[in-house]
């Protein structure tokens, strides 16, 4: 499904990984552990082809990661991103202006995805209200959140999930880790110095800088 | 039998409307060159401004004002002949000189990379104000000869002109709109976006940052401000009426242009402003000094 192969990072002369090597399979679960600065969000974009590497080969569903791929790759995975800053205005449009995209437009043929939305936002303990407030003037946590929705409502199997429990409290930091690990359809990279994921047997533990 | 206030009953036509016959040719009185110095007399103010308030532009000031003085005095000796001449070619050949110039420009103001953008942009350009002067000149003023030097250089290098400031804010504003909120824009890859799913709301937002100005002008324009064809017209000799008509014929074939052109530059050069993967290309800023 996802493979790594031999992938140098490097900034300028300055390498920071060197021969990475990592196979996952579907439904596959990975935490990348290790210091920061070793390059763990850049290998997620490699993944989603906003970066090439210096050296190696990055493969989602055994195609290179190069021209045309990684837009197949973004019709297929879920990225949560470190920074959550996604958008401005108010947050029922950011949602409404990504299910308008083509490749979003029959995720939900019936009715849209209000339904779907409601129980999220449930399950994330955030009012319906949170939709008419402006996306900037959230709080860390609260953007995190929908950024968390969003990727769940694209109804992707494939995860990248850059850090994406910092901002949140101990009791849905579980719920949410208890939800990638459970579904064995989905294939998760998570970055995370959270030890929720850590504990989580489903999750293999990569950390970065030693070989596999 | 007395008659008042009709001393030129005898022609039975009133001053404009001989001039607009033809019947008196009179242009503005020339301005001497011994007044020409007199005029140069007035940088003194600004340049004693300069000195008292330390604003150091007194370089650039005597630059501008020289650039100014030769320019304009190579395109009096140039028009003179084109006019002379008025041949179609020359005259095409004229204001692809001037698309090229203002193009240039464009990119040079716009910290965007030159080589890149050049030929989307002058193409563009070119394009659309080509076609609107054309349209202008056959069916608004119905020229007999729609390549006539004196109406096909002047009315063309106003719709340039006009038209520059305006990709230059298109450009700018999409480009560095873009720059900054990088990460959303490739947020939204990530869900799906296609490219133009991507930029649609940076390409929405500079247009409309570009045209602001132009709506400004033609809401304001007669009150704050004449603009400098009326006055010219009125000088050369035309009644205000035509020279109210040719500007207000002037602003929207501007306006029609700036829209079209600024849509279509940004378009083009998105074509090469970005690699397959959809992410910009650094290189299309310039290197900062």
């Amino acid at each position: 499904m996802i493979e790594f192969d031999n992938v140098t990072i490097a900034f300028d002369k300055k390498v920071l990984l060197k021969n990475f090597t990592m196979k996952m399979d579907q439904g596959d679960k990975v935490l990348l552990f290790g210091p920061s600065g070793l390059g763990k969000t850049t290998l997620l974009r490699f993944l989603l082809g906003y970066e090439k590497p210096k050296e190696g080969a990055v493969r989602v569903q055994g195609r290179d990661v190069l021209d045309k791929v990684p837009w197949d790759v973004r019709r297929t995975a879920a990225y949560v991103p470190q920074n959550p800053d996604i958008g401005e205005g108010p947050v029922y449009e950011i949602f409404s202006e990504i299910f308008s995209y083509k490749a979003n437009e029959q995720l939900y043929p019936e009715g849209g995805y209000e339904k779907e939305l409601k129980e999220y936002l449930r399950f994330f303990r955030l009012d319906d209200e949170i939709l008419n407030k402006d996306f900037e003037t959230l709080s860390g946590g609260e953007k995190q959140r929908i950024t968390l929705i969003l990727s769940l409502l694209l109804k992707r199997t494939l995860f990248f999930l850059d850090e994406p429990t910092a901002a949140l409290d101990e009791e849905l930091k579980k719920k949410v880790v208890q939800l990638f690990a459970e579904n064995k359809e989905w294939t998760v990279i998570v970055i995370s110095h959270d030890q929720d994921w850590k504990k989580q047997s489903e999750f293999r533990v990569v950390t970065l800088g030693e070989t596999e | 039998m007395i008659r008042i206030g009709k001393s030129n009953q005898s022609s039975g036509l009133s001053l404009w409307e001989k001039q607009n016959r033809g019947d008196i040719m009179e242009g503005a009185l020339d301005i001497s060159f011994l007044s020409m110095g007199i005029c140069f007399l007035l940088l003194i103010i600004p340049i004693i401004f300069s000195l008292v308030f330390k604003l150091k532009m007194i370089k650039q000031t005597v630059i501008g004002v020289l650039r100014m003085t030769v320019q304009l005095a190579l395109i009096a000796v140039f028009l003179r002949y084109i006019f002379a001449w008025d041949n179609p070619f020359i005259n095409v050949g004229w204001f692809f000189l001037m698309v090229l110039t203002a193009t240039v420009t464009v990119i040079n103001k716009s910290q965007l990379n030159l080589k890149m953008l050049l030929g989307p942009a002058l193409i563009s350009l070119l394009g659309v104000s080509f076609i609107l002067l054309l349209y202008f000149n056959a069916f608004v003023v119905r020229l007999d000869s729609i390549f006539d030097a004196k109406y096909f250089i002047p009315i063309g290098g106003m719709f340039l002109g006009n038209s520059l400031k305006s990709t230059i804010i298109a450009l700018n504003t999409f480009y560095t709109s873009l720059k900054r909120n990088e990460q959303r824009y490739l947020y939204s890859l990530s869900t799906g976006a296609t490219k133009f799913e991507g930029i649609r709301q940076y390409y929405r937002k500079s247009l409309a940052t570009s045209l602001a100005p132009i709506l400004a002008t033609m809401a304001t324009t007669g009150i704050v401000s004449l603009p400098g064809m009326l006055t010219g017209q009125i000088l050369g000799g035309s009644s205000p009426v035509v020279a109210v008509k040719y500007q207000i014929a002037v602003m929207i074939a501007i306006f029609v242009t700036i829209t079209v052109s600024n849509s279509i530059t940004i378009l083009m050069t998105v074509q090469i402003g970005f690699n397959d993967q959809g992410i910009m290309r650094k290189n299309i800023f310039r290197p900062q000094k």
